[in-house]
């Protein structure tokens, strides 16, 4: 056989092998939902925002980006760069701020959603370009743009999964609930791509609560 | 009050407007006050801006020598102050619902009606899965020491692995290695890592003034230097104190950072015989220095930065007899201005032939006998400025008996815990925290030997940082 021909052979066996399958994430070892009234509180409430370094990291490991990747200005400059200051950053150099602003800046919630919305759509898009390597969306069965099934055990798994990502813990009962009833909403929405505005929304819900942001 | 201590914490002092026996009779009075731990409450303490009292001062007033003709002697003040003190424990000078001798004992401040003890809040009931509230939680620790050496949370699994490891021992055990670890860090120890935000408000970069790597619009120094003396002394088995002391230099090494000692480096100028650490550096010489003749603003610079204490909120003040001697004529010696340059000037004499950028002949060095070679004309007397000063009124003879008085002190050990303190659990140390904070600060100077490695390694232990 002529080189060529062998390629063209082998390559029209492998169209007619289904895609490879990627298995979903585990599924979750939900909780129980602890009673507000019966839960133990802290005392001292010192919690610390993770700043600029620290949020851009976490998002990038949870989401398996690179940092600096997460989140780009025109698609040019890092989001935690631009908005250095405004998430505690300091900029010694330049405008000799030495030490971060001891109050929180209007705009430093913007900002947060800002690198959390574009870090999960960028990893949303990733998985759902190559589902084969797909990283956190993977094996939910869908139908077009929409998910197979809104309150499967593949959505629920995923909820595990990007809980335990985001959040290091598995999720509650409630949790699962409300994230379960928004694929169904967003299902029954109208809106052109169901499967990725869930997706996306999940994630940006889990990156950035306060649990998330906050340590 | 015994008369030998009013004579120990007055010396010899003159009639002066301001009352420095104040602080160090307070303490006398009340020893186990937070606020004289190591340290003695700032001026601000009964006073808006010396001699204008605050509603604390106010009160004291009223009832110090009632009748006695004004003003008093420092011997008569200090006797009296004691039983002004007690008469007004009771009261409620703030009107903050605490009284005056409860925010003495619990270091909240007397004056201010927004600093207030905190409320002692027992443990509620119930139960919480995810955190030990109330009493140190490993798990908690394990996360919040990642954050804060390494820069980034465990992940899922590690947190998983932690937890299920045999005991707390073990999990105690665990965090060491880890703390260990996460310290030899880029994130901790690295070009912009946060050693070096520690350093910034001490060492106070200009990029446009910058030479070497970075180098700004008009390059006149390297700090570099001075970032790589401060992070070498804070890491490892290095002695912290040689930030001030040190007559070497640190050079940085790239690909992974790491810190060298060396003797000589092309970007400083400073002779060894007169190195003082980060206090005579080409940078801070040419930016404290800059083109004065007496550098107030290096000496204040020095005792805000490694000691804590800020003159321009009056506080490390130890007037010095006879002082200010206004040897440059900057009229001193008014009464507003006495209160604080009684201190202020004293402590900057040793820097009086450190030179700055003011001479195209004199690099940024030590010159014997600059003023007289290059500021003749600033005033008649510039000549008798002496080189001796006084740290916490005690006599020194140069700046590197002033950097070894200053980095020995229990201050410098305050201000470097402090520093700390707020980096990692996100606060100055609060009134509850005062205990933890102290027993802290004094094994930083005594069993540790000024190691920041080893104040580190007590710091995650206290319950302020592990307590959720």
């Amino acid at each position: 056989m002529r080189p060529e021909l062998s390629t063209v052979v082998v390559a029209l066996l492998l169209s007619a092998c289904p895609p490879a399958k990627v298995d979903p994430p585990p599924p979750p070892v939900v909780m129980e939902q602890p009673d507000a009234g019966g839960l133990a509180r802290s005392v001292t409430g010192n919690l610390r925002f993770k700043g600029p370094e620290r949020l851009n990291a976490d998002f990038a490991a949870a989401l398996e980006l690179q940092p600096a990747d997460v989140c780009k200005e025109l698609g040019q400059y890092a989001c935690v760069g631009v908005h250095n200051l405004a998430m505690g950053g300091v900029d010694p150099y330049g405008p000799g701020v030495y030490e971060p602003s001891p109050v929180t800046a209007v705009t430093t919630p913007l900002v947060v959603e800002r690198l959390a919305w574009g870090a999960c759509a960028q990893r949303v898009d990733k998985d759902l370009v190559a589902p084969s390597s797909a990283v956190v969306f993977r094996g939910l069965p869908m139908t077009g743009p929409r998910l197979t099934k809104p309150d499967g055990a593949e959505v629920v798994a995923i909820i595990g999964e990007m809980t335990r990502r985001g959040l290091l813990r598995e999720p509650y009962e409630n949790e699962v609930t409300r994230y379960v009833q928004l694929a169904k909403d967003l299902d029954g929405s109208g809106t052109a791509e169901p499967a990725r505005a869930w997706m996306v929304s999940l994630c940006f819900a889990v990156l950035s609560s306060s649990e998330s942001v906050f340590y | 009050m015994d008369r030998r201590v009013v004579a120990l914490v007055i010396g010899l002092s003159t009639v002066a407007t301001a009352k420095p026996p104040a602080a160090g009779v307070f303490c006398t009075t009340y020893p186990t006050s937070p606020e004289c731990a190591g340290r003695q409450p700032a001026c601000t303490f009964c006073h808006v801006a010396a001699p204008q009292r605050n509603v604390f001062g106010a009160s004291l007033e009223q009832r110090l020598a009632p009748g006695a003709a004004r003003p008093l002697s420092d011997g008569d003040f200090a006797m009296a102050l004691p039983a002004a003190l007690t008469a007004v424990e009771s009261l409620d000078a703030d009107g903050d619902g605490a009284t005056n001798l409860s925010e003495i004992q619990k270091g909240t401040l007397p004056a201010d009606g927004n600093s207030v003890p905190a409320a002692s809040t027992p443990c509620g009931s119930g139960t919480n899965p995810q955190y030990e509230v109330c009493k140190y939680d490993l798990r908690f620790v394990y996360r919040r020491l990642l954050l804060d050496f390494c820069g980034a949370s465990p992940t899922f699994a590690q947190l998983k692995t932690f937890k299920e490891r045999p005991s707390d021992d073990e999990r105690r055990a665990f965090l060491e290695v880890e703390l260990d670890r996460c310290l030899s860090s880029e994130f901790w120890r690295g070009k912009n890592g946060q050693l070096w935000k520690v350093a910034h408000p001490k060492i106070r970069p200009v990029g446009s003034l910058k030479q070497g790597e970075d180098p700004g619009a008009i390059p006149l120094s390297d700090y570099y230097d001075d970032y790589a003396l401060f992070a070498w002394s804070q890491t490892d088995d290095h002695d912290a104190r040689e930030v001030l002391t040190a007559d070497f230099f640190v050079r940085r090494l790239t690909g992974p950072t790491r810190y060298e000692k060396v003797q000589a480096l092309a970007s400083q100028k400073c002779d060894q015989a007169h190195r003082a650490g980060n206090m005579t550096t080409d940078w801070a010489l040419t930016y404290f220095v800059m083109f004065t003749a007496l550098p107030r603003n290096a000496a204040s610079q020095m005792y805000r930065a490694y000691l804590g204490l800020d003159i321009a909120k009056q506080e490390g003040l130890f007037a010095v007899p006879n002082e200010p001697q206004d040897y440059d004529g900057k009229g001193v010696q008014q009464a507003a201005c006495a209160a604080c340059h009684a201190t202020l000037d004293p402590l900057t004499y040793p820097f009086r032939n450190y030179n700055g950028i003011s001479s195209a002949m004199y690099e940024t060095q030590y010159v014997p006998n600059r003023l007289e070679l290059g500021f003749r004309d600033v005033s008649p007397r510039i000549g008798q400025t002496p080189e001796a000063g006084f740290i916490f009124n005690q006599r020194v003879a140069n700046l590197r008996e002033w950097a070894q008085v200053a980095a020995d002190s229990d201050a410098f050990a305050i201000a470097t815990t402090t520093d700390y303190w707020k980096l990692l659990i996100g606060h100055p140390p609060r009134p509850e925290e005062n205990a933890e904070f102290v027993a802290t600060w004094k094994r930083f100077k005594n069993e540790h030997q000024h190691r920041v490695q080893k104040l580190l390694h007590d710091l995650v232990k206290t319950e302020a940082y592990g307590a959720p």
